[in-house]
């Protein structure tokens, strides 16, 4: 893994536009009427469209993907479920972009990408990192959780997968497994959006405080960045970049520590954005 | 701390301390273009997401001389920041004392006659809830 490459990557503003061996796109935004199926899933998306193109090269790649689930989960815990569900979405990150993606790396993308991002708040939000994901809530409570916070419900389209897809792969991350996760960029992964979302939040409260400018990395990153781990981190708004101190089970990397100690709020952008980068680069 | 008691916006309500206001101009036919701004006279920050309701933004009804306005285009700043699945995520803080200009809506004029007067039904949805705005009287010269 090139860290440099893979860091740079994680802060770019948009997920690379690459094509899938099955011909399809990585990130799936040109839902055409004629692909779309109207929801009749018995849950609160029904009549809505969904993309069914999408969902289908998902099912064709189920069994590999719960075992790539399989293979990141680590201890099951919550914790572990963030960093597994961040480790495939940002497999892509990893490939060479110059060939076709390989259909189950992008299948594993549009699996796990509404994962990172519940993972992503129910950390943020307060949640034990070290509680096994099981204990947290069942498959079921999980759904219905997911339908009362409207997490299945987009502008433009439902999220495709099924109830019991949703909960077979909630179930994957929730199962300990004997061996530690597989991938050695998970762990690099969750650094960097720790500390990403740590600028994000700080630059918020400066806004919310009466900052006027409207530039710099910070900013980009909050307001322009499509990564979709990093939608939840501002949602529900008002958190204290501290909060992100709970992205990790025991004490937070050096990087981050020194972020949310050196950070100020009477900081300006520019500065914000200065140590936020000395941080980065060293991860 | 259980799954149940996170979410994604407060059950508490609060007075809204937020007031819309607004300008129109004449653009070329049949557009009008609307600026629309958000001031926050409280003491504390308030933070607003810009829609609930697909394809309208904030903005959610507007009226000319008693008819319906078409209104073609959400501001550019909202697609922007709107993602096409899962929940749109996107706050605004709006500080106190502070304004946000929310962005300029595109209406479809056709078949009004100028100077009109325009009045707005605004849904803004802040992390106390939705609050409801009407804004009358906001003034299209003829040109």
């Amino acid at each position: 893994m090139n860290r440099q490459s893979f860091l740079r990557q994680l802060l770019a503003d948009h997920v690379p536009e690459l094509t899938d061996s099955d011909g399809r796109p990585l990130v799936e935004a040109s839902l055409t009427l004629s692909s779309a199926r109207i929801c009749a899933y018995g849950d609160q998306r029904d009549g809505r469209p969904l993309n069914f193109p999408a969902l289908q090269q998902v099912s064709r790649h189920w069994r590999s993907l719960l075992k790539s689930v399989a293979a990141e989960a680590g201890d099951g815990s919550l914790q572990a479920a963030f960093r597994a569900s961040l480790t495939i979405t940002t497999a892509p990150l990893l490939c060479d972009a110059s060939s076709p993606l390989a259909a189950g790396i992008s299948a594993g993308y549009k699996a796990c990408i509404g994962f990172s991002q519940v993972f992503c708040h129910m950390l943020l939000s307060g949640l034990p990192p070290s509680q096994n994901l099981a204990e947290v809530a069942s498959g079921p409570e999980f759904f219905q959780w997911l339908e009362s916070e409207d997490w299945l419900l987009g502008q433009h389209q439902a999220c495709a997968g099924s109830p019991s897809q949703i909960q077979e792969l909630y179930a994957a991350f929730a199962t300990p497994q004997p061996q530690p996760p597989r991938a050695d960029h998970g762990e690099l992964a969750v650094a960097a959006v720790a500390l990403q979302s740590a600028l994000v939040l700080a630059t918020y409260r400066a806004v919310a405080s009466g900052e006027k400018e409207r530039h710099g990395l910070g900013y980009r990153l909050w307001q322009q960045a499509r990564w979709p781990w990093m939608h939840s981190v501002t949602n529900p708004p008002g958190r204290d970049p501290d909060c992100v101190r709970n992205l990790f089970p025991g004490p937070a990397p050096p990087s981050l520590q020194t972020f949310l100690k050196e950070e100020r709020p009477a900081m300006s952008l520019d500065e914000r954005d200065r140590l936020f980068s000395a941080l980065y680069w060293q991860l | 701390m259980s799954l149940a008691a996170i979410s994604l916006s407060s059950a508490a309500s609060a007075k809204s301390t937020l007031r819309a206001v607004a300008s129109a101009r004449k653009g070329p036919d049949p557009w009008i273009t609307l600026s629309l701004t958000l001031e926050n006279s409280g003491e504390k920050p308030v933070d607003v997401m810009l829609s609930e309701t697909p394809n309208k933004g904030i903005l959610t009804r507007v009226q000319a001389a008693g008819k319906l306005v078409q209104f073609q285009e959400d501001p550019l700043e909202e697609r922007a920041l709107m993602s096409r699945a899962g929940p749109r995520r996107s706050w605004w803080p709006v500080p106190a004392g502070g304004r946000w200009q929310v962005g300029e809506f595109r209406l479809q004029a056709a078949g009004l006659t100028f100077p009109c007067v325009l009045a707005l039904d605004l849904d803004v949805r802040t992390s106390q809830g939705v609050h409801q705005i009407h804004l009358n009287d906001v003034s299209v010269p003829a040109s």
